[in-house]
């Protein structure tokens, strides 16, 4: 999804992540109708199927990187939370930094954390919303590839909003968003 | 449970967190201060009852007209119990420089089973404890006896048939209290040498006492059996009512601790409230992040009330273990009152502790974090979305009922404890009025100062909403130290006065009403100025309406016990201030002559269920008379004046056999008169209380150091007032000040910036705080203790000079970080 700042991306991705309600119109995700289901139906249809990598990364400042990644399968009542938390930090190359703190943590690695969170339980849709927006060109390209390889390790459906016409193109649809009217994009 | 895996989890990151951390610091002092006033008051209870045996010299007494019978000995013993007794009558004692009216006491072995007498071996020498009691042929005398008899320690005196050697001086005589205006001066000897004496017959007059102790269980089975098979002569004397005055005056003691610890429970709670604000906003993150992971709100809310719990149950614990401690540094301040055997503290303060803390995390801190609830998950990704603001109403009605609870607890009076709510609120409602018209007013004076001045200033209109709940806790936490160092001196000085130097220390009874005046003119001959005499009249309480009153129909041991005595009446025209009237009015005809009427003291009225209107019915001398109840008075029994349960109009004793009696405060120098006056008027006693006024004193005087040393946590808790309120900007600081570097602005510039809001801040708070100081100085002093109150210009120079210095000290240090931050690091956290 691409589209210049205030255009409505982001607002349009907490809609279809089910984080909003639309005051008008529906969205369904897989297959449910979220105007049907109120704020706790729709955290509970979210979890463990749903993942999301943030521009801001969004780990919680006290916990570990290992914490962190464990939130959501814990959420998601899996069991073998440690297990499965430390495989993926080890498949985004965090494996020896397990216990570090976010603020123990460069901007990528931070980012890697999230990457690992998000894709922990094996979440079928995936949302990132402008995950490079904060990390310099080449830990942000490192960061797109780790999260592309995921995706196709993983077979998620990956959501993007990006400002980054080459990241886009490596997307299947692109579409455009501009003063909140959503058009297809022309590769 | 998964709440409880997250809750667990997040306890080191909140162990380091600052909100936390000023939220515990808030809780541990409240609870600290709470349970140092509980375990002490605990230990001092203890020690009351235990101190009270020894003031009847067993755990029961039974005094008997006719000798005890054998059969209640092996009773008592049968129960496992120590037994004594001793005999107690009057006599006559000759020696060639004259004769004196002495009461004997002819007292067992083990006598006394609870206290120690105290002898010395001259009149008014120096005091040592008696071992055991009079060997046989030897006699123990009160000092007043050896001028009157002109005797001396090792001199022979005649008792009845036998002779017998002075031994020693009675310096005390635990259970001497007991029956304090029947006495004459006290002759003590062993029991087995009464029957020589020849005294005792049948036809004589005398008392026994039984004297019983051991376990209370054993006490109270033996008790109940004894008040079963009673003959009615028979009184029972327990240890409920021993010694009013110095109860009176350790209940104040009591009061003023509480309040103190009160006082810090009450600015804890604001440091709660602040804090918990703070780390709701700090939560909101990472609760909607959780919710974005699929959460449900539930689990959210459960897992942040149980870390809050977590902390709370934590902070609490420190807050006992610091109580405990302190509790030690009371019991040395006040050791004295007890000697050092005060006994161990129960565990019941720690039960209050643990619910103390929760009620104030809860009543403080429960709105502010509800509000985590209502945090929009699309804060993720759009950081500008915030929570709604908690409704004050639902906050401030929560963080009432809580402290309802614990004021309630703690002020065991409840009109004091009405007061102590309605002042705090109305002073919480005062200051968030003024603190709010204080903004705006400065945000529409900002334009016409200078540069840094106008940047603080517009920072303080800007945020009306936490300028004023910063400004509300500024204001409450100097208002603190003002009370704490300008009021409070006041207040406990008044209380210091209480017990002035001059107040009486002797008692004269029996004065005969032809001797009134006579008796008047010597003492004022001495120097000595009588505290009014009053008449005394025995009257038996026959009816209560048209009930007969019959000691049975009272399941109450001190009801009664009090009908099956006789009561000392008096009558009166004028109602004495000191004595204040709680219900009724007084009789306002000046002589009274309407119609009969009583005044009881409220206690005595509340343990007979006597009320207004009703008619009570009294035997005296073998006639009965009768008035109504128009009024009930509250009687100061710790002001050492004479006092009586029950006063009617003059005509209602009229012609009833009447012995004066009046206190007075006699210097050392002018006992020898009071001796003569005695002497000349041989039926007169008098009774010296400057023992028991020492005790008063001393209590007092240790009693308020205990009460400031409990004020150190009211202080504490009134930094930990100021540093939550500091705090509580810090987040929204830290990015103000990131931007103002990043537009070119020195450090020194923030500084100052910084520098000007707090001043403004601290200066407004402080007129606010020295302005409540004032009005509650006045309160205190001219409305509850009745005396005049001196306005104090310190107190403005204080709250305004210190307040705006103070506050900007602590928040230059608490931002001191902030500015230390790279500007950049801060902006892309947002």
């Amino acid at each position: 999804m691409l589209g210049p700042s205030g255009s409505g991306k982001s607002t349009l991705l907490g809609l279809l992540a089910g984080l909003d309600a639309p005051s008008e119109g529906d969205v369904a995700l897989f297959g449910q109708s979220l105007s049907a289901l109120d704020e706790d139906g729709r955290a509970a249809l979210r979890a463990g199927r749903v993942g999301f990598v943030f521009q801001s990364f969004q780990l919680v400042p006290g916990l570990s990187a290992l914490e962190n990644v464990m939130l959501p399968l814990e959420l998601a009542d899996r069991s073998n939370v440690v297990a499965t938390a430390r495989a993926a930090l080890e498949q985004v190359g965090l494996g020896a930094r397990l216990r570090h703190r976010p603020n123990e943590l460069s901007g990528g690695e931070q980012q890697r954390v999230a990457l690992a969170r998000a894709f922990a339980p094996d979440p079928q849709l995936l949302f990132a919303d402008e995950p490079t927006g904060n990390l310099d060109g080449r830990t942000g390209a490192a960061v797109i590839e780790r999260l592309f390889e995921l995706r196709a390790e993983r077979g998620t459906t990956l959501v993007l909003v990006t400002h980054d016409e080459a990241v886009a193109r490596r997307c299947d649809r692109r579409l455009r968003m501009e003063d909140g009217h959503l058009m297809e994009a022309v590769a | 449970m998964k709440s409880v895996g997250f809750a667990l989890r997040a306890l080191p990151r909140d162990l380091r967190s600052r909100e936390m951390r000023v939220l515990a610091m808030a809780l541990a002092v409240a609870v600290g201060a709470l349970t140092a006033v509980g375990f002490f008051t605990d230990r001092v209870d203890q020690a009351m009852g235990q101190r009270a045996t020894t003031l009847i010299g067993a755990d029961l007494v039974l005094e008997s007209d006719d000798p005890i019978p054998d059969e209640w000995v092996e009773r008592a013993r049968s129960e496992g119990l120590e037994t004594s007794g001793f005999v107690t009558f009057p006599t006559v004692v000759v020696t060639d420089a004259g004769s004196e009216l002495t009461s004997v006491k002819a007292v067992g072995d083990a006598y006394p089973l609870r206290g120690e007498v105290f002898l010395a071996d001259s009149a008014y020498g120096e005091e040592r404890p008696a071992e055991g009691v009079p060997e046989s042929g030897t006699a123990w005398l009160d000092p007043r006896l050896f001028a009157r008899l002109e005797v001396a320690v090792g001199d022979r005196i005649q008792v009845g048939e036998r002779e017998l050697r002075i031994a020693a001086s009675i310096a005390q005589e635990p259970d001497r209290s007991g029956s304090l205006f029947q006495l004459a001066p006290r002759l003590m000897f062993n029991r087995a040498d009464l029957e020589s004496t020849g005294l005792i017959s049948e036809a004589s007059r005398f008392d026994d006492h039984l004297l019983v102790a051991g376990d209370p269980g054993a006490v109270e089975r033996f008790r109940g059996w004894i008040e079963a098979n009673a003959p009615p002569g028979l009184e029972v004397q327990g240890v409920e009512n021993a010694r009013p005055e110095m109860r009176a005056a350790l209940e104040r003691a009591r009061a003023f601790l509480g309040l103190a610890a009160i006082m810090a429970v009450v600015l804890a709670g604001a440091a709660v409230a602040v804090a918990a604000h703070s780390l709701a906003a700090r939560e909101a993150d990472a609760s909607a992040l959780l919710r974005c992971f699929g959460a449900r709100q539930r689990l959210v809310l459960t897992t942040l009330l149980l870390r809050l719990a977590v902390v709370g149950l934590l902070a609490s614990g420190v807050g006992i273990g610091v109580g405990w401690l302190a509790q030690n540094g009371l019991v040395t301040l006040v050791g004295a009152w007890f000697g050092d055997a005060l006994p161990p503290p129960s565990l019941r303060p720690v039960g209050v502790g643990l619910a103390a803390g929760l009620i104030t995390l809860v009543g403080f801190g429960l709105v502010p974090v509800l509000r985590i609830r209502r945090v929009p998950v699309m804060r993720v990704l759009q950081r500008s979305t915030a929570a709604p603001e908690p409704s004050a109403l639902a906050a401030l009605g929560l963080a009432v009922a809580a402290l309802a609870v614990l004021v309630f607890y703690q002020a065991s009076d409840p009109a004091l404890a009405r007061w102590i709510l309605l002042g705090t609120l109305g002073m919480l409602l005062v200051l968030g009025l003024a603190a709010a018209g204080l903004i705006r007013l400065v945000g529409r004076l900002r334009g016409r100062a200078v540069s840094g001045w106008r940047f603080g200033l517009a920072n303080l209109a800007r945020r009306p909403r936490t300028s004023t709940v910063q400004m509300v806790g500024f204001g409450l936490g100097l208002l603190a130290l003002l009370l704490l160092a300008v009021v409070r001196v006041d207040v406990l000085e008044a209380w210091r006065n209480d017990v002035p130097p001059d107040a009486p220390n002797q008692f004269m009874v029996n004065v005969q009403p032809d001797d009134v005046e006579a008796v008047k003119g010597r003492l004022r001959d001495a120097g000595i100025e009588p505290a009014g005499f009053y008449p005394m009249i025995r009257g038996r309480l026959r009816a209560i309406n048209d009930d007969r009153v019959d000691p049975q129909d009272f399941s109450e041991g001190r009801a009664r016990r009090l009908v099956e005595r006789e009561f000392n009446l008096s009558w009166a025209e004028r109602h004495r201030p000191e004595n204040e009237i709680v219900a009724g009015e007084w009789w306002s005809s000046p002589n009274g002559r309407e119609r009969p009427a009583l005044s009881v003291e409220e206690g005595i009225a509340d343990v007979l269920g006597i009320e207004i209107g009703d008619r009570l019915t009294y035997n005296i001398a073998g006639e009965e008379v009768s008035g109504e109840v128009t009024n009930l008075r509250r009687v100061q029994w710790d002001s050492f004046k004479v006092n009586f349960f029950v006063l009617t109009t003059p005509d209602m004793l009229d012609g009833a056999p009447a012995t004066w009696i009046t206190s007075y405060y006699a210097p050392p120098e002018s006992r020898g008169a009071v001796d003569a006056l005695v002497r000349e008027f041989p039926g007169v006693t008098v009774l010296n209380v400057e023992q028991i006024l020492e005790q008063v004193r001393s209590i007092i005087r240790q009693g308020t150091r205990a009460v400031e040393y409990v004020f150190v946590f009211s202080l504490l808790a009134g930094i930990v007032v100021l540093v939550a309120a500091v705090q509580a900007s810090r987040d929204e600081r830290r990015v103000e000040i990131a931007l103002l570097r990043t537009l070119g602005a020195s450090r020194r510039r923030v500084r100052s910036i910084l520098g000007a809001e707090f001043v403004a801040l601290g200066a407004l708070a402080g007129l606010i705080a020295a302005s409540g100081a004032a009005v509650t100085g006045w309160a205190v002093t001219d409305r509850v203790l009745n005396l005049p109150y001196h306005f104090n210009p310190w107190l403005f120079v204080l709250g305004v000079g210190g307040g705006g210095l103070g506050i900007a000290l602590a928040g230059l240090i608490a931002t001191r970080s902030l500015l230390a931050e790279r500007p950049l690091a801060v902006l892309r956290r947002v």
